[in-house]
Formats: C-alpha cells, structure tokens, sequence
C-alpha cells in the first residue's frame, strides 16, 4: 500500500536520474572507431590519463568491416551521439563527408603532413598509414623466386597458390578500387578474369590472407603491413613483399583518418581528442604497436621490420577518385568474379 | 455474475495492453524501413544475379534443414533406449545450439587447417586437396550450420518421442503390418514435429550470417550485409530482402496448422520405455557417442588446442569479465522482457482472443525473419530521431527492446503451445476459485508452465547472449558484450587467443545450460 502511494515518487526520482545520467557533460568525448581494439584502446586511455577527459568508445569489429559505425553514424544523422570518427582507412570517411556528416577541423592539425593525406576543406587529417603487399611463406618459396607483382596472380605458375580479401570491404575494397581508378575499367576486368582463370581464392579478409598464408595453404597473398608485420612478429615462416616497386603502380598507402562529427555532443573534447591523436606520441606508438602504422607527420620514427616510407616507390592516387569509383568497381568485380554478365 | 464476467473479460485487457506496448515498440522502426523504401534510392544495381543468389540460398538452406532434421531425429531416436546416460547424452547433444555459430564456423574451419584434426586422419595431401575443391567451402558451412542447429530437431523429437503413448506404438505393432504401421499410426502424429522443427531450421539457417561469411559462401545473408556494409544501400538491402522474407513467412503460415495440430509435454514425468536388445544397446550407445565425439568433443576440442598457454585463458577471463556481465544483464533482460510480453501474446493465440487473429502471430513474427542489421539501423532511425524515445537509445535500452522483439516468436509460439494444452475449463475453474483473472494465472496456469517457460527462456537467452550484430549497432558507447570483444579480436588476435576467448565464452554458455537443465530437472519434479 505504501509503495503503492508512493510509486509516483519512485517513477519521477526514476525518470530524474535517467535524465541527469544521459544529460551531456562536456568532459568527455564519444569516439567511434574502426582501428583494431587492441591497437585504438591503449591510445584512448592515454588520452583520458593525459588530460582527464573520459572517452566513451565504440568500436567495429572484423565481422562488420566498418558497416556497424558508418551506418550507425548515417542513421544517427538527425541526432548525432558521436564526436569524432577514427576510421581505419579512409574510403568511409569520404563518404561520410559527401553526405554532409563532418564538420572542418582545424586547419593547422593538417601543417607538416603529405597533401594527399588532408582533405580540401579540412573535412578529415590522415595519419598512420599502412601500405598493401604481398605476404609470402618462405617455406614454400625461395627469396629470389619470390611473386614482386600484382601481375603474377596470373603467372600459371601460381596456379590455385595465391589469395586476396574480399574487396566489398575493408582495405581489399579501397586497393582494388584504386587499381580499377589507375588502370581503367577495361584493364581492370581483364586481371581480375585473369585471376579467376588462375584458381586465385578469395578469403573474407586481410587476417584470413595472412593466416592462411602463414599456414602454407596459400603461397602468397595480398595484405596489409600491419598484418604482415603481426606474422613477422610471431615468427611465422613469412616475409613481406612491396610490389611493382620496379616499374608498375607501386605500393598503395592507405592512412588512418580522424573526422570531427558534425553536431557532436561534446565539440571541445573533440577537438582536443584529434589534436592527440595526430600528434606525434600518437603517430610514434602506433608504429611502435604490432600493427606498425607507417608515420605520416614530418620527422617522425619508422615502425620496425618495415622499410622508410622515402625509400618506397608509392601508388599515385586521388583518394577521392577511389571512393567514387567504388561502386563501378564492386559491379565490375561482382560481374567478372561470379560471372553475373554470363 | 456481471462482476464475474468482467472479471473474467480482465483478460483482453492484458492483451490488450500487451499488443498497444508491443506496437509501441515495433511501429517506429517499422514507419523507418517503410519510409526507406518509399522515399529512399537504390544507389547499386548489385543483386542482378539475385535469382541465381536466391535459389543458391534456398538450396543451401533446405540441405542444412533436412540433414539437421534427420540427424536430430536419428539422435532423439537412439536417446529413447540409452537408460540413465539419458540426460547426460542430451545435454551434451543439445550444447552446440547454445554455442554462437561463428565459434562453431571457426572450428570447423581449424579442423581443415594444418595441424588440424582433418589432416591427422586423413593426410597432409588429402586434406590439401579437399580444401582445394570448388564444393570445400560450401560443405564446411553446411556442416557447421547442421552442427550448430540440429538440436532443434533433437529436442523437437525428443519431446515428442516424451509425450508419444507407448501403448500406441504397441497396439500399432500388433494390429497393423510396420508399412501400414508407420503411415497411419506414426507419421500422423510425428509428421507435424518433423515439419515444424525443419521450417525453424531453415529459417535460422537463412538468417545465419556469421558461417557463410566466414567460409565465403555466397547467400543471401552475406549478399544483404554486403550490400549495407559496403554499399550503405539500405533500400537495396531491404528490397533484396523481401523475398527471402516473405518465404519465411509462407513457411510460417504453412507450419501454423501444424502448430495447432503438435502437443507440447508440459511435463517430463511421462516415461517411454522401449525395450532394447543387448546387442542393440552397445549399437545404441556406439553411435551416441560417435555423435557426441563428431558433433561436440571435435569442434571444441579444436578450439581448445589452439590455446597455447592457461594463463591465456586467465587474461582472457579478466579482461572480458565486466562485458561477460554486460552480455548476462542483457541477456537477462532480454529473457524476461520476451517472456512477459510472449506469455500475453501467446495466451491470446492459444485463446483465440488475438486482436487481428493470425495477422498478429504473422506480425509478431515479422522482425524474425528480417535480418538483424536492417532492423538495427531502423532502430536508430526510429528511436535515435523521436524526443520521447531518444534518452532510451542512449541508455542502451533500445538494444535489449530490439532482441527482445527478434526473438519474441520464440516465447509466444512456446508459450502459446503449452497454455493450449491446458484445458479451458480448467482455467475457467481456476478463475472461478480466485475470482480474478490475473490470480488464475499466476495460481494455476504459470506453475503448469513451468518447464514450457524454462525451456523457452533458455533458448532466448543463449541467442540473445550470442547476438554480435544488433550489439554493434545498438550497445551505447562505452559498452561491450562478450561477442563484440571475441570480434574485436578476429582481426589481429592470435588463434590461440580467439580461442581462449572463444573457449570462455562456451564455459559460460555451458554452465547457463547446466542451470537451465537443473530447472527443468526441477520442474519435471514438482510436476511428477
């Protein structure tokens, strides 16, 4: 009876708590983040450490390959619950940006940086690249027989012995795409038939290339430094190959981004929270971690195992043009790939 | 008696009020994905080869039914004659359900691997070639996806087999030849178990994303995904599925007669005994145990070779132990928000007093069949986008009211079978004793329910325990449950340690099916 008489008390107390719990507080900052947990969260709380600013993160797993957070902020548009997006690659974060969901930064967080690596109207910052090679078991192949192209999916003498991600998502996605920009469509569909032909296996991702790889069931495979570099690092039987480094495209980079969110719930927090991670300390630790992400500012370390970027002959690409030829380049790939046109 | 009657007629309101709160949350991301395919653009022509897709899925889908279906009836067959390893069997046999399938997907997968069981036994260059075949991938899926799913035929039988009157079986042997036998006794009455636990089958097994796109089989659950994920066409996606949909929804309303027709034991006090040869039982016991080796020591042992050290495990156990208790509080209330809602809605079908009839079942059912990401994104569209709801998505509660809505069938249709085994007139008995509608119910009705209950609350809670995508979409920042940590890890982490996580993940499934087992050990004894 009493609870009863009281219970419209208890809702409103309730219903009070939830509110003051929810209400914003502008110390701290919401981040959604692609980049592997165990690579981003050690960063993160840092960060807390450093300035005393809480980060409520949420990050994407394997499985979802980026779709969790960039429809998740698309789908929050009209109410935005996050303050910055740290993306792992840079594809979803221009498309984010072409549909109106970043706000500018700071220009001078993009001084000292390669030009590519900032976009025109300061919408996201790169940082902390990987590069796309060739992982290759040196069990199965000696070092002068070694695949140093992407052409040589094709040779037969790799017949049923190489493999690549699948490129709907991830940096496979964002390679292929640059590829189909560089080549054209034309050239594009003929290496991609000529991979068909040759027996080439298509995995879900970058990890199972390298797993698989390392295990002896492939030859080689196509994927990124930093997977590359976690097998190094294990001591497994692999070695890491930059290709077309002699007289093709050259090696593609691909850097993090940082994008502020527009309409964010905590904008100061958020500025600060891209500033560090576009500092150097950051920069230095990730290419100290095992994933060896490739420094972008000026004078900065090289992670370990992996050459000086100086030294690499890099893919020219206007990342733009690659994320506007994504779409052609999935139903190109789609067409060729399961023979949908047949 | 005018007071009697209202009483009485207490019951719609429940129903009611069950059915506006049930609306409540369905219609906002409802009114999203509508509004998508109205005003929305299919931005990528992707799916032109969508038919070939859709009979590929099809395919797919009813050879992984019918091998679990089989499968599981061979097993609850063989169970009937096994004595008291009885419950010991059915435990083990039923674990691999309450495992997520993408644990069993990676198992299978470390079986053909170097190193793994598949090479011990048949040879480095055997297995090379079987993993080189065009089929390998397509058959590793449909074995882990039967593997993961035949305890739903397993304990679809075993019910049935519970509840089957021996002196029929008898009579049937002793009056009628085994041909005339087997079609006029047997199958009437199993055929609507066959049916029923074949089309739940196939229809998790069409909705099942994590196998397929772990073994890179092409169906339609990577291709709508694929299609969100990589595409951001979520016009396209909820186009592409509509077929796929409105197949499980066919299904559905093809297997409701035979819902109507099936009985659930609300007791497992009945005891079917058949007698068995000697000779018969150590075949019995040899093909258990075969199964329990193939289908349950082999993928987890699998798992629990790839851990390298123990001390893995202990990291693993202290790292993952607050979101262990996040993926337990909401799987809890998950639980208890089907069950109460499903318990109304259920007593509305078996009553016949459902507003709408069969267009609410088909309506409760509707966010089952859908994929878990689209109705994820109309969620955040829905509730994210309106004042009155928004503070709840940001507290995490539009997670647990989105799975709680998914796996809502489960408890109706479980819960909706066991009340229709209750007489009406022993309700109207019941009622008549209290003088109130909501005492008959938690005086007579829920005790007779208790096993019905369990059962079904125990499905529901290892499903919503093992959700990953609604999570990721839906889990406010700052929060994870255990599977979004395990997938935090499949990109980087070692084998060994996915598979430490993996392997705390299956202690705690295991020991929630222990307790669930214990309860309705419990239960069948305050029935007896």
């Amino acid at each position: 009876m009493i609870l009863k008489s009281h219970l419209h008390y208890l809702l409103t107390a309730v219903l009070l708590s939830i509110t003051v719990g929810c209400a914003p507080e502008d110390a701290e900052v919401i981040v959604y983040t692609s980049l592997d947990r165990h690579l981003s969260e050690p960063v993160l709380q840092e960060f807390t450490r450093t300035t005393g600013i809480r980060v409520k993160p949420v990050y994407d797993v394997e499985a979802s390959k980026t779709v969790g957070l960039v429809n998740r902020l698309i789908a929050e548009s009209q109410n935005p619950r996050a303050d910055v997006f740290w993306n792992s690659e840079v594809i979803h974060t221009l498309r984010l940006a072409d549909v109106g969901l970043l706000s500018p930064i700071d220009n001078r967080l993009g001084i000292g940086r390669p030009a590519d690596m900032v976009s025109d109207a300061n919408k996201w910052v790169g940082f902390a690249a990987r590069a796309r090679v060739l992982i290759v078991n040196t069990d199965k192949v000696a070092a002068a027989q070694m695949p140093a192209s992407l052409q040589d999916f094709s040779l037969p003498k790799w017949k049923n012995l190489a493999a690549f991600a699948n490129p709907n998502f991830g940096t496979t996605g964002t390679h292929f795409s640059a590829l189909y920009s560089r080549w054209g469509e034309q050239r594009f569909r003929e290496w991609i038939r000529a991979l068909k032909a040759n027996h080439i296996a298509m995995l879900p991702g970058n990890a199972q290339v390298k797993n698989q790889v390392a295990d002896g069931v492939y030859v080689f495979g196509l994927t990124d430094t930093d997977d590359a570099n976690v097998a190094i690092q294990r001591k497994r039987p692999v070695a890491l190959v930059f290709p077309d480094q002699s007289d093709g495209l050259g090696t593609l980079l691909i850097p993090n981004t940082v994008a502020l969110v527009r309409g964010g719930p905590n904008p100061a927090s958020a500025q600060r929270l891209i500033e560090y991670l576009l500092s150097e300390k950051v920069e230095n630790a990730l290419a100290a971690a095992p994933g060896a992400q490739i420094p972008l500012g000026s004078a900065l370390g090289q992670p370990p195992n992996l050459p000086a970027i100086d030294h690499l002959k890099l893919m020219q690409v206007n990342y733009a043009g690659v994320a506007s030829n994504f779409n052609d380049m999935i139903q190109a790939f789609e067409e060729e790939w399961h023979g949908a046109r047949n | 008696m005018a007071q009697g009657i209202k009483a009485w007629d207490a019951r719609h309101r429940w129903v009611g009020f069950t059915v506006l709160l049930y609306l409540f949350l369905l219609l906002p991301p409802a009114w999203a994905l509508f509004d998508a395919i109205i005003s929305g653009s299919t931005q990528h022509q992707r799916v032109d080869d969508a038919l070939s897709l859709y009979i590929t899925t099809f395919l797919h889908c009813t050879l992984i039914a019918t091998v679990a279906t089989g499968l599981g009836w061979s097993l609850a067959l063989c169970l009937q004659k096994t004595g008291n390893a009885k419950t010991l069997y059915l435990f083990l046999l039923i674990m691999p359900f309450f495992l997520p399938s993408y644990v069993l997907g990676l198992a299978w997968q470390y079986l053909f691997q170097p190193g793994g069981l598949a090479q011990s036994l048949f040879g480095m260059e055997l297995s090379g070639h079987l993993r080189q075949w065009r089929g390998f991938n397509s058959t590793l899926a449909v074995s882990a996806s039967v593997n993961w799913l035949y305890p739903i035929p397993l304990a679809g039988a075993y019910v049935a087999l519970r509840a089957w009157n021996i002196r029929s079986h008898e009579a049937a042997r002793l009056y009628l030849a085994p041909r005339d036998a087997f079609f006029k006794i047997h199958l009437p009455y199993f055929a609507p178990f066959l049916a029923i636990t074949w089309i739940l089958v196939f229809l998790l097994a069409q909705s099942n994303f994590s196998i397929p796109d772990l073994l890179q089989v092409r169906v339609y659950a990577t291709e709508t995904f694929a299609l969100i994920a990589a595409h951001h066409d979520y016009r396209g996606a909820i186009l592409f599925s509509l077929l796929p949909a409105g197949i499980a929804i066919g299904l559905y309303i093809a297997g409701l007669p035979l819902l109507r027709r099936s009985i659930t034991v609300l007791s497992f006090s009945t005891r079917t005994s058949l007698q068995a040869s000697p000779a018969f039982s150590i075949a019995n016991h040899s093909f258990l145990i075969l199964a329990v080796i193939v289908l349950v020591t082999s993928p987890i042992g699998q798992i629990i070779s790839q851990i390298e050290s123990w001390q893995q495990i202990a990291t693993v156990v202290t790292t993952a132990t607050r979101d262990t208790l996040n993926s337990i509080i909401m799987a809890s209330m998950v639980t208890a928000s089907s069950l109460s809602l499903g318990y109304f809605l259920g007593y509305s079908y078996a009553r016949s007093i459902a507003p709408g009839g069969q267009w609410a079942r088909i309506l409760v059912m509707l966010p089952f069949v859908l994929p878990a990401a689209l109705l994820g994104v109309a969620t955040i569209q829905s509730w994210n986008n309106l004042p009155i709801l928004n503070w709840a998505y940001g507290f995490g509660l539009a997670l647990i009211m989105v799975l709680a809505l998914r796996l809502m069938p489960i408890a109706t249709e479980v819960i909706g079978m066991g009340i229709r085994q209750i007489p009406q007139k022993s309700e109207e008995a019941a009622f008549v004793h209290s003088h109130s509608w909501y005492k008959s119910q938690t005086k007579f009705m829920l005790p007779q329910l208790r096993t019905t209950l369990i059962a079904a609350g125990l499905v529901i809670f290892c499903l919503a325990f093992n959700d990953l995508t609604t999570a990721i979409l839906l889990a406010p920042p700052g929060v994870d449950t255990l599977p979004t940590r395990i997938f935090s890890y499949i990109h980087y982490g070692p084998d060994s340690l996915i598979a430490a996580i993996c392997l705390w993940q299956i202690t705690v499934l295991a020991a929630t099916t222990l307790i669930g087992f214990m309860l309705l050990n419990w239960a069948a004894k305050n029935d007896a």
